[in-house]
């Protein structure tokens, strides 16, 4: 016996497979994607579904807002936002209570639903709409995600991505990364479905009370005064709708004779309490 | 933003790691038949010809880093099973690159053959992050060298 003279030639692809490794990731990645993007689907899918046979009770009540209002001027604007929503509310309603809380510290214009039937409404909303229209239109979107119980619905799915992040180990690991990406951009989805079923809903509740839709898109067209780069984020990770498309769907539901109705101004009182304010601050 | 961080590591990871990986095999390849004279054996005990032969250990160690790519595409093995071809072909890069490097120890010896070689692998930076880090191939064997009493 010896040792050989020299080592033997070894074909190369024994140890390594010579695969194309960038095909076998954009294979790999898609799959994830998809896996991500049709369990979310089905999720969301199922908890709008699910969500109206929950009962209301079920809901927990959770509000942001502080108890009790530290000047009588507050308590008189929450009253207030109180009874314009309450005459908004259909009659035959399941809902058996909305709260609608005023926070007069936030200047943000902003206003959301939260489980429970709990409405907030913020300081810099108020400032935002020039009548009493522009607001009706809010509180009845916020009211919209109470009706069609919004809130439920996003807890269940968020339950649902909670649980497929379990299921499949997910950290901030790198493929973890590509499954949360795909799970955040169903989420937000699903978020801008549910906007624009509200807007759909609160403008068949503005146009049962007051007759028409003017007006309604004040907020709006705000908030595009306000920032016009306010459209150009690009929409996949967007929670809610383009505002121009918001726009353009509450103008093409308009009545022909809507331009000419008349808006209902913002009480006196109200604007001038604002106007004080905004002086004093 | 978090994305685009993301797929800026991705490519750069895929765009360097392939460079780097095509230029190694290219040079291991080359090397191997260059050094192919230098026998390398796991034979435990040598036959009677090398008896008077000198013997001396020779090792050869070499550290390469895994690059982001590569991580990436193995978590997502991670999920779907199967051959993890990334870390197939830097580990087989590794042992191969070790194996030369003790090769050329063995030959600055002026020694024909190394035997009773084993390999040893280490994974280097297990605190840098899930799956991130370096991969150490350390091979070693005995170094035969014809001593002048047997010439």
């Amino acid at each position: 016996m010896s040792f050989p003279k020299e080592n033997p030639q070894l074909p190369e692809g024994i140890n390594n497979h010579h695969e194309s490794p960038f095909v076998d990731f954009v294979i790999m990645a898609g799959a994830l994607l998809l896996a991500v993007v049709s369990l979310s689907f089905l999720i969301g899918w199922g908890a709008v579904r699910i969500a109206p046979a929950v009962p209301f009770e079920w809901e927990p009540d959770i509000s942001l807002a502080p108890s009790g209002y530290s000047s009588e001027e507050d308590q008189r604007i929450a009253d207030y936002l109180q009874s314009l929503t309450q005459q908004l509310i259909p009659q035959e309603s399941e809902i058996p209570s909305v709260k609608v809380h005023w926070l007069p510290d936030v200047d943000a214009a902003n206003a959301f639903a939260t489980s429970g039937g709990n409405i907030h409404v913020t300081r810099g909303l108020l400032d935002a709409v020039n009548s009493e229209n522009g607001l009706a239109m809010v509180l009845a979107h916020e009211y919209a995600h109470i009706e069609l119980r919004h809130p439920v619905v996003l807890m269940l799915e968020q339950i649902g991505h909670t649980l497929i992040a379990l299921l499949t180990g997910f950290d901030n690991s790198s493929a973890g990364t590509i499954a949360q990406q795909s799970g955040l951009i169903s989420l937000m989805a699903f978020s801008r479905n549910m906007e624009r079923a509200a807007d759909a809903r609160a403008l068949t509740l503005i146009n049962n009370y007051y007759g028409h839709s003017r007006g309604s898109e004040e907020l709006f067209e705000h908030i595009l005064e306000a920032d016009e780069s306010a459209d150009r984020q690009w929409g996949l990770w967007q929670s809610h709708p383009a505002t121009v498309e918001r726009i353009e769907f509450l103008n093409s539901h308009k009545k022909s004779g809507d331009t000419h109705a008349s808006l209902r101004p913002l009480p006196t009182w109200l604007s001038k309490s604002l106007s004080r304010d905004s002086e004093t601050q | 933003m978090e994305l685009i961080v993301f797929l800026v590591l991705l490519g750069l990871g895929y765009v360097f790691g392939r460079l780097s990986e095509s230029r190694h095999y290219r040079a291991i390849i080359q090397r191997e038949q260059v050094l192919r004279d230098i026998s390398v054996v796991p034979v435990k005990i040598p036959p009677p010809e090398y008896l008077r032969h000198e013997s001396t250990l020779v090792c050869g160690s070499v550290v390469i880093s895994v690059d982001y790519f590569k991580t990436v595409a193995a978590s997502l093995r991670n999920i779907f099973g199967g051959r993890v071809g990334a870390y197939e072909s830097l580990l087989d890069r590794a042992r191969r690159e070790a194996v030369l490097r003790m090769q050329d120890e063995a030959r600055q010896l002026g020694a024909e053959t190394i035997y009773n070689v084993k390999y040893e692998t280490s994974r280097i930076g297990e605190n840098a992050g899930k799956g991130l880090g370096s991969v150490e191939v350390l091979a070693y064997g005995t170094a035969l060298i014809a001593s002048t009493a047997s010439k």
